[in-house]
Order: structure tokens, then C-alpha cells, then sequence
């Protein structure tokens, strides 16, 4: 029994790197999630191509190899360009590919609470004199923001597991703790189902408190 | 001043709005009847270019509305719709102050103190922090109107008022507006409350197909109807 409790305290001291970079990601995701759903919703066609382009790109390939391209790929390369770079910690790669990632999620999750937002309150600050920029600013994107606040909390539990891939890097977070102890006690089954209980422990309370914000907002609101 | 000359809309193939010549003087209220479907709502919002006419121009004591002056002639002619369109994450206070302190620059202490003022008017100082969520419709249009009237508008534009209401909510809009008309407040009305147009209107516009049949003072329209569309709308509504 003492070994599982050995193996679960193990892939804790995992979870600080596992949470810190879910953290960071959802919110880089969130701010270059929203700047890509403003140039998706762009009237200029380049932009919204970009927007595209980027999505196509981010969901079309694994994340493991974006990571492995931020994390080993790109400081080969500008080593080889005479350029010496390397990353100074490996958490830093790792939260900028979860977080880009994670952006091309949510600018579809930010478009659709734009689009959610009711257009005569739009028409209504147009008829006051109110400009593209404010009408986004003042009316609609904290509308927007309100709305997808819950599925920016379930995309943090999302991140908590996808994350981690990241033990492929190299990136010591829950799975990788696990797997280093695996290495030298050979415990494999307590290792692994000690990391997978301590998923559980962070993920389970997690997406109860987003559903029961969900509730909430909802009964407030409408 | 409000003048527009010559406006067209067409939606796809439908003409909505045919050729308008549409003129209101200060301090004048001119209500617009007709039938569903007869462009009135269209009319009223391509002053406004909430839609963009296909021609025709709009001019405001003598200014032409330009792309360039949108905003600007924008702030002129607030607008009350039928849906009230309230800002519904901010509070009434805040309805009513958003767009003068940041479209026209007005203190915050200075629009706040204007807000109130306008409850005062509407009979809603007691609701500054309420959100719109929980007002009745009535208030709520209350509301929309105040924040209109923030602006300082040269003239108000309605577009069926009172149509969202519940029957007994539509006499505290009325109320309002029939306060607003003594005032001397330049108003231009789609409504299908007859009577609110009897009363208060200086002049009715009757419109059909997307043209205007004829204009007239109440008396002129309701007693003696000069087109035959008129009379068959007015057996019809009244
Ligand atoms: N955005 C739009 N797209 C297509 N057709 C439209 C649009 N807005 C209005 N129309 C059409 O234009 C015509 C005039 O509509 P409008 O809403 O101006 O009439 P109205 O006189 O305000 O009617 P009501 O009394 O029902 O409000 C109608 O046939 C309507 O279906
Ligand atoms: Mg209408």
C-alpha cells in the first residue's frame, strides 16, 4: 500500500510545473485567441487569412511535434545560423506551444461568444456615435468575455491533461516525476496510477467548479 | 433640422424604401403610420445609416451626412427602439453615461450628474444601479430613452416605442414621450398607437409600399383621409 502513496506524492510534486503551465497557456491562449478571432472577423481579407492560416496550421500537426520543434528544433537552428540560443528553462517552450495551441481553441470559443452577443445592443452603440473600436471595447468583448469564461475554465482542465505530452520534452510535470520515479524503483504500476490519481484529484473538483459557475452565470443572467 | 431627400433601399429585389422626401423641423413631432411591411423601420434607420441607402442624401440644420461625419451626426439623432436594446452588462447609470463620456468626452462626475437628472425625467432615479435585467419593459424603454436624451440630440428617432410592451406598461412610455413632445423636443415617431398620434403629433406621415401616400396635420389624416389606401389603413387600425 505504502508504495502507491509513495507513487501518488511523487507525481505531486509534479503538479506545481503541470498547473503552472495550464495556467500560462490559458492565458497566452486566451489573448492570442483573441487577437485571432478579431482578425478572423476582420473586414480586410489578408488578415482574416492569417487568422486562418495559423488555425490550419496549429490544429493540423501534433502537438508533441510543435513542441519538440519550439523546444529542440528552433534553438538547433539558430545555432546552426551562428546564433547561440538556448532556451533557459524548458518550461518556457513548452508554455508558449501549449498556449498557441490553445489560442487557435479559443479564438473559435471567442468568435462564438462574440457572435452571441446581442447585435441590437450593437446597433444601439452605433446609433450613439460609437466607433468599431469602441462598440468591440465598451459593449461587445466584455459581453463576449462573460460568455466563454466557463469554457476558458474547462480549457484549463483540458490543458491540466494535454500538458502532458509535454514529459516527451523533457518538461518535469506530473507524468514526467512519475516516469523519472518508474526509472529508478521500477514501480511501474504504482508510478503511473499514482499520476493518474493525481490527474483525477486536479481535473475532478475542477471541471464540478466550472459546471457549477456555468449554472450560476446562467441563472443570473436571462 | 432634420432633412432627407430622395432616400432608396432596396434589399435584393425588394424596394423597400421608394424615393423618400422626409423633412422635420425643430421642435416639431411627426409620428409615421402604416402597414407592416411598409418600409417605416427602414426609413428610420437609414437616416441614422444603420442601413445605407442606395441614394438620396440627409442633411442636418443644413450639414450633410458623409461617411466621414457618421459618428458625429450619429450623436445628433439618438434613436429608441422597439426591442430597447439596453447594454444589458452595465448598469442603468452606466447605460445612460457610456457613450457621453466616451464618444463626447463629458466628466464622468458631469455625465453621472446628467444621468440622474434624466432618471429624475423618466421617473427612475431609484433604478441608477439596477441592471436592465431587472426592470419591466416599460422601465426599461424608460431607460433607453434617457440614454438617448444623454447625448443631447437635436431630434429622437423612434421606431415603435411601445410595440414590446405589455398593455398596461405602454402608458408610462407614452407619458414620457408626450412630456418630452411639451418640451419642445424635435421627435420623429413610427408608432401604431393611434391615439398617442392624434395627440401629440403635429404632423402624420402616412406610408405604404415604400412611399410616402400623404403628410398631414391629425386632423387632416385622421378626419379626412385624401387617398384611398389611407382610409382602408385607418378602418383597418382604428
Ligand atoms: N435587413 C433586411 N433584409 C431583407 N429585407 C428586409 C430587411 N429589413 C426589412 N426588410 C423588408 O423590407 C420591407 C420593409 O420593412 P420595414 O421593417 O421597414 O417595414 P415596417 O414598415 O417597419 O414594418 P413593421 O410595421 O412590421 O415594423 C419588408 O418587406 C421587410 O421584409
Ligand atoms: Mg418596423
Amino acid at each position: 500500500m505504502e508504495v502507491y502513496l509513495q507513487g501518488i506524492l511523487v507525481a505531486i510534486k509534479g503538479t506545481p510545473i503541470t498547473i503552472g503551465v495550464s495556467l500560462f497557456s490559458v492565458i497566452i491562449g486566451a489573448a492570442v485567441g483573441l487577437g485571432l478571432a478579431l482578425l478572423k472577423k476582420s473586414e480586410k481579407k489578408v488578415l482574416s487569412i492569417i487568422a486562418k492560416i495559423y488555425i490550419e496550421i496549429v490544429r493540423g500537426t501534433p502537438m508533441i511535434v510543435q513542441a519538440l520543434i519550439m523546444a529542440y528544433g528552433i534553438p538547433y537552428l539558430l545555432q546552426q545560423n551562428g546564433i547561440m540560443f538556448k532556451w533557459p528553462h524548458l518550461i518556457i517552450p513548452a508554455m508558449i506551444v501549449c498556449g498557441l495551441n490553445s489560442a487557435a481553441y479559443m479564438a473559435e470559443v471567442i468568435r462564438g461568444g462574440i457572435q452571441a452577443v446581442d447585435p441590437g445592443q450593437v446597433e444601439a452603440a452605433q446609433s450613439l456615435g460609437m466607433s468599431k473600436s469602441q462598440v468591440n471595447r465598451l459593449i461587445v468583448l466584455p459581453q463576449a468575455f462573460r460568455i466563454v469564461i466557463p469554457s476558458f475554465g474547462n480549457e484549463f482542465v483540458t490543458l491540466i491533461k494535454e500538458t502532458a505530452v509535454l514529459s516527451f520534452v523533457g518538461v518535469v510535470e506530473i507524468l514526467r516525476s512519475a516516469q523519472l520515479w518508474n526509472a529508478s524503483t521500477f514501480e511501474t504500476f504504482p508510478a503511473y496510477i499514482g499520476a493518474a490519481i493525481v490527474y483525477l484529484m486536479l481535473t475532478y473538483p475542477l471541471s464540478k467548479g466550472v459546471a457549477a459557475l456555468e449554472k450560476r452565470m446562467a441563472k443570473e443572467d436571462l | 433640422m432634420i432633412k432627407a431627400t430622395n432616400i432608396h433601399k432596396h434589399f435584393n429585389d425588394l424596394h423597400a424604401v421608394k424615393g423618400v422626401d422626409i423633412t422635420v423641423n425643430d421642435g416639431e413631432v411627426l409620428c409615421i403610420i402604416g402597414p407592416s411591411g411598409s418600409g417605416k423601420s427602414t426609413l428610420l434607420r437609414c437616416l441614422n445609416m444603420l442601413e445605407t441607402p442606395d441614394s438620396g442624401t440627409i442633411e442636418i440644420d443644413g450639414v450633410q451626412l458623409t461617411e466621414n461625419n457618421l459618428r458625429e451626426m450619429r450623436t445628433k439623432m439618438a434613436m429608441v427602439f422597439q426591442n430597447f436594446n439596453l447594454f444589458s452588462h452595465l448598469s442603468v447609470l452606466e447605460n445612460i453615461t457610456v457613450a457621453p463620456v466616451n464618444v463626447k468626452g463629458v466628466e464622468k462626475v458631469q455625465a453621472d450628474k446628467k444621468a440622474m437628472e434624466l432618471l429624475k425625467l423618466v421617473g427612475l432615479e431609484d433604478k441608477a444601479n439596477a441592471y436592465p435585467r431587472n426592470l419591466s419593459g416599460g422601465q426599461k424603454q424608460r431607460v433607453a430613452i434617457a440614454r438617448a436624451l444623454a447625448m443631447d440630440p437635436d431630434i429622437l428617432l423612434f421606431d415603435e416605442p411601445t410595440s414590446a410592451l405589455d398593455p398596461e406598461m405602454v402608458g408610462e412610455v407614452l407619458d414620457v414621450m408626450k412630456k418630452l413632445a411639451e418640451e419642445g423636443m424635435t421627435m420623429l415617431v413610427v408608432t401604431h398607437e393611434m391615439g398617442f398620434a392624434r395627440e401629440v403629433a403635429d404632423d402624420i406621415i402616412f406610408m405604404a409600399d415604400g412611399e410616402i401616400v400623404e403628410r398631414g396635420t391629425a386632423e387632416q389624416i385622421f378626419e379626412h383621409p385624401s387617398h384611398e389606401r389611407t382610409q382602408s389603413f385607418l378602418k383597418k387600425v382604428l
